[in-house]
């Protein structure tokens, strides 16, 4: 028998959550969704996509995953894990927004990322995505945080900002598209007789 | 556990106190996923330890037997749905064993 490794085993499980791209899916459309916005002006896309994300996504786990992969339920350490990382990226953001909006900064150090706001934001960004990666051994966020950094540190450099985004957007979605069809061929459908 | 007698080693008592139902190792590889989530269902279980549908169904069954798992049965979307869980006394067994093993092939 082979060794037993438990951090493997939970770093399988965790991953296994990744595994069918409707992650992928969701963070392409939102950055998809944000770019067409900027280019289009139209908050709508911000709806349609927030109201796709939201339905979507948990009827593609239960038409999709569900009978080809099971499902199983997080400890409840993980589940305090997962919501501490939430509530540290957004409260991360929101001070590095009000770092960047706010007139009560008036430091050099302040004047410089608010002269530089998409670069800085592009950088916290990227990194910020790095970090949820790791910690969710979710790896193809790194390529994600690279994908979304570029628009913002390359700003309007070439193309308009907006055009890079919705490209990275796309990529994301077609990505997550690719991860989500080689899932449903590698697992098919099964009916399990009552056990 | 009973008193070692000269013709009982003490080493052969320590393994003869090595939970069997946990030791075998379908049955062990189950149990290390089942310690790791609150809960999981039927096929989740065999897609991650590879085990065929007639051998996780027996060793689910052996495993329910000493009480180390719950098993609740439903029907989602008219097909049946199995979900297993690791009892508090599994989860303590599971625990105890990690412990024997590692005592077992302690270097001292």
């Amino acid at each position: 028998m082979n060794k037993i490794d438990l951090k493997e085993i939970q770093r399988k499980i965790t991953t296994s959550y990744f595994e069918d791209g409707i992650w992928d899916l969701a963070i392409g459309l939102i950055f998809l969704s944000f770019g067409l916005l900027l280019q289009y002006d139209l908050p709508v896309f911000v709806g349609v996509a927030a109201a796709l994300i939201v339905t979507l996504a948990p009827l593609l786990k239960r038409a999709i995953t569900l009978p080809r992969y099971g499902q199983f339920q997080l400890l409840q350490r993980e589940k305090r894990r997962f919501s501490m990382l939430f509530l540290l990226t957004s409260l991360l953001g929101l001070a590095f927004f009000f770092f960047i909006f706010s007139s009560l900064n008036e430091s050099s150090l302040g004047k410089m990322i608010q002269e530089n706001s998409l670069i800085f934001l592009g950088i916290v960004w990227g990194a910020v995505m790095i970090f949820v990666g790791y910690w969710l051994s979710f790896q193809r966020l790194y390529i994600y945080a690279f994908l979304i950094a570029i628009p913002f540190i390359t700003a309007e450099w070439i193309m308009p900002f907006p055009i890079k985004m919705i490209i990275a957007g796309g990529i994301i979605t077609l990505i997550g598209f690719a991860v989500l069809v080689r899932f449903i061929q590698h697992y098919p459908k099964v009916n399990l007789p009552e056990v | 556990m009973t008193d070692p007698t000269p013709e009982q080693p003490v080493d052969i008592i320590n393994l003869a106190d090595v939970d069997r139902v946990i030791h075998e190792p379908a049955r062990l590889i189950i149990m290390a996923y089942l310690s790791m989530v609150e809960s999981a269902d039927f096929l989740f279980l065999m897609q991650q330890t590879g085990l065929t549908f007639g051998n996780l169904s027996s060793h689910m069954k052996k495993l329910e037997e000493a009480k180390y798992i719950e098993v609740h049965k439903e029907f989602v979307d008219r097909r049946p749905h199995t979900m297993l869980k690791l009892t508090k006394s599994g989860r303590t067994a599971f625990k105890e064993y990690k412990k024997q093993m590692r005592h077992l092939f302690e270097d001292e």
